[in-house]
């Protein structure tokens, strides 16, 4: 919050540092919290709700797609990216039925296990 | 909930989009599960507007975070935040406005195919640049999916020229 309330108005980071708390705490009260300069002249705006969505947006992002980068240069493969999927333990009998399929009988299949997964549950 | 819903919802809403990610996969030939569709969007104000107006209108929420959380969600947040992990009445869904190793949207529709399920006909991004999204993200799971992709690439290449000779 203080480092887009010195973006936008210029302000010392210091000083959005002081405001930023203050309209943090406006919250759930107020969607909206408005500084006022000491002249009365100059009015700063934060929409609370939205500066919240866009946190909670960052923080779903963060717990449902970041993950740690694999460091250093890519193994190397064999020429044959068959021979290769089947040496790192690929079904390649499973992809060559799958080829055998039409797109629409492909979405089925995955929108089945969907569903299974999502139904299933453990007895006992 | 089905991947068809929501394509056909978004077909409907005249919205422009590429399919990617496991269901692309899927399409063509991926036996991996996946339970979440994934889509890059035109970032035209007018295809925001209306993808905006959908994913309301599906009641969407952020995916892993608590409920009842402010969220917004119109044609603004989707300037501030363009990538958004949700979940609809319809099912999850991620949407974003370029793909890491392939590029904006004009990219990824240049690299995409046409496929048609269902009665709808939808985009989906090519294996080609499928394998150079997973390389771009460099997560584990991403490169997991490597080996299978390249060889789906193979024998697809290898049916083609089967089926040519």
């Amino acid at each position: 919050m203080a480092r887009e309330i010195r973006q936008v108005t210029g302000m010392p980071l210091r000083r959005a540092w002081r405001l930023a708390p203050e309209a943090l705490a406006a919250w759930p009260g107020r969607r909206e919290w408005v500084h006022e300069g000491r002249e009365a002249s100059v009015r700063l705006v934060v929409d609370l709700e939205r500066y919240l969505s866009n946190y909670a947006v960052r923080l779903a992002l963060a717990r449902t797609r970041y993950a740690e980068r694999r460091r250093g240069r890519m193994p190397r493969r064999s020429r044959d990216p068959v021979a290769a999927a089947q040496a790192y333990g690929v079904d390649v009998s499973l992809l060559q039925e799958s080829l055998t399929l039409s797109p629409e009988e492909r979405l089925r299949r995955l929108e089945e296990a969907y569903e299974f997964f999502r139904t299933v549950q453990v007895v006992g | 909930m089905s991947f068809t819903d929501l394509i056909s919802d978004l077909n409907a809403r005249g919205v422009r989009f590429v399919v990617i990610g496991g269901v692309a996969a899927g399409v063509q030939g991926s036996t991996r599960a996946t339970f979440d569709l994934d889509i890059c969007y035109d970032p035209a104000p007018d295809n925001i507007r209306a993808l905006a107006r959908l994913l309301a209108d599906r009641h969407a929420y952020l995916r892993g975070v608590e409920p009842g959380l402010p969220f917004i969600i119109d044609e603004r947040a989707f300037r501030t935040t363009p990538v958004m992990t949700l979940t609809t009445d319809a099912g999850p869904i991620d949407v974003m406005d370029h793909v890491a190793g392939v590029g904006e949207y004009p990219a990824v529709l240049a690299a995409s195919i046409e496929a048609e399920a269902f009665g709808q006909r939808f985009r989906a991004l090519g294996l080609p640049a499928l394998i150079d999204a997973k390389k771009a993200t460099g997560r584990r799971r991403d490169l997991e999916q490597l080996p299978e992709l390249e060889a789906l690439l193979a024998l697809r290449q290898r049916r083609g020229r089967k089926q040519r000779g």
